[in-house]
């Protein structure tokens, strides 16, 4: 991971912190803390809720964007990323007057004063499945990278990790590509049982029936291998051997082929030695559960895990992009 | 499809039936962006929290709340508002004190995003940890 701007976070996280304090009818103090704010997209001309189209004719794409920060009085951290055809691209970006200023990455991070912006061009060529015709672009950020729980005594990211992203925009292929990656499939699909559904229903108190929400929000959740399915638990994954197991439940999601890719400290992991993403076929009220095992040789004593999935093909309009929540991974 | 999805988020919006509800601290802010003013907040009224993101045009608004204990991070509530509007509320109750709320507050729009992210502690005048985060705060 190439990081844009070096600092210290959390030093600068913690002067910079805009906190507000008031008092509630219960006569306890609520005290809010904006954790971050920015924006991104790019520098185009375009209507509102205009479908951007771009074209691959066999030269890298360039893209002039821009990033912002909007929190006042914060230095807001986010790491900016993009997926094709449901896999993520390794991008770099440039100055506006052609200088690198971020090597090639998966994810590129940015911490950003109050309206502080920056423009570039995001420069890539589309790493995807020897293929012609359109498939989706999504730009997604991701809050406060580097944000790690303290210990496995409290293992949860909070708010931290939350994904941001963009509505699809279309890459016009007309010229076929080639990729290495590969595919680990998924068929086998069961009912979502009982139990799983009380469970959601406890999480998200919704009026409207639980598998009807999960037609349009499907749920990832990263869970222990041996794990009896306990989605609302605190998850922390330990490796052995460079490796890790890990089970992924994926529940409901509209009718269309998927993609899922792992990423340790944000960056994209090997699965099960020889492959680098999951592919599956949602269906409305089925789940998958996938077993895998995780290539995870460079750690740190604390480490990140989470997944992201998109669409695939041209069905990138009907469903778009989701994440699980991000997992302590540490190193045994 | 994309008729039947909008639908379906409205009445998630509707289902959380708070829109009438005065909160009692909340915080809103508001900046410009994309040729319009966005607006978000963050509130708490007894044990409910209320999270609001608004746009000055009818724009998709995903919006994100959030409830777990401070000190072990166990989960106690969520809710997501994905509608295209110019205002998606969504509420969840579960916030006492040392418990912590998170809201994201999120429009998308001609392919540019724009962000915000709260956290919310209750706690009765001591000095308390929000051990989610990476820095220390007091109430």
């Amino acid at each position: 991971m190439k990081v844009f701007i070096l600092g210290m976070l959390s030093l600068v996280f913690l002067a910079g912190c805009q906190v507000s304090e008031e008092v509630v009818e219960d006569g306890a103090v609520t005290q809010e803390v904006e954790l971050g704010a920015y924006a991104f997209g790019p520098l185009l001309d375009v209507e509102m809720n205009e479908l951007i189209r771009f074209e691959f004719i066999g030269e890298e794409i360039r893209i002039p964007y821009h990033v912002e920060g909007q929190a006042r009085g914060i230095v807001s951290e986010f790491g900016w990323f993009a997926l094709v055809d449901g896999l993520p691209q390794s991008t770099r970006l440039e100055t506006l007057d052609g200088s690198v200023l971020s090597e090639e990455s998966f994810m590129h991070i940015f911490q950003l004063e109050f309206m502080e912006r920056k423009e570039f061009y995001v420069v890539f060529t589309p790493e995807v499945e020897n293929k012609e015709g359109s498939v989706g672009f999504i730009a997604g950020g991701i809050l406060s990278p580097t944000f790690l729980p303290k210990s496995t005594d409290n293992p949860s990211f909070g708010g931290m990790h939350h994904l941001t992203a963009t509505i699809p925009a279309e890459i016009k292929m007309l010229t076929s590509t080639s990729s290495s990656l590969v595919a680990y499939r998924q068929d086998n699909l069961v009912e979502i049982n009982e139990d799983i559904l009380s469970q959601l229903e406890e999480r998200l108190i919704s009026e409207v029936a639980i598998l009807e929400v999960l037609n349009y929000f499907p749920f990832l959740a990263i869970l222990p291998i041996e794990d009896d399915l306990q989605i609302n638990r605190q998850v922390v994954l330990e490796s052995s051997n460079n490796s890790v197991d890990v089970r992924l439940i994926v529940l409901g999601g509209q009718e269309v082929l998927n993609r899922i890719t792992f990423f340790v400290n944000h960056q994209p992991v090997t699965i099960n030695g020889v492959a680098d993403y999951v592919e599956i076929f949602l269906n409305s009220g089925r789940m998958g559960i996938i077993d895998i095992n995780l290539d995870v040789e460079i750690l740190n004593e604390l480490n990140s895990l989470y997944a992201i999935m998109m669409t695939a093909g041209e069905d990138y309009l009907i469903q778009d992009i989701f994440k699980s929540s991000s997992v302590l991974l540490i190193q045994n | 499809m994309i008729q039947k999805l909008k639908k379906v988020v409205i009445c998630l919006a509707a289902g959380a039936a708070f829109m009438a509800t005065p909160i009692a601290s909340a915080s809103a802010n508001s900046v410009t962006w994309n040729g319009g003013i966005f607006g978000w907040s963050l509130g708490v009224n007894g044990a409910n929290v209320t999270a609001t993101t608004q746009f000055s045009r009818s724009i998709r608004l995903v919006t994100t709340v959030q409830i777990q204990n401070n000190a072990t991070g166990a989960f106690i509530a969520q809710g997501t508002v994905d509608s295209t509007n110019t205002i998606a509320q969504i509420m969840r109750t579960g916030l006492a004190t040392g418990r912590a709320a998170f809201g994201a507050h999120e429009a998308r729009g001609d392919n540019s995003n724009r962000s915000s992210y709260f956290s919310l502690a209750l706690k009765n005048g001591k000095a308390v940890e929000l051990a989610l985060l990476s820095f220390s705060i007091f109430l």
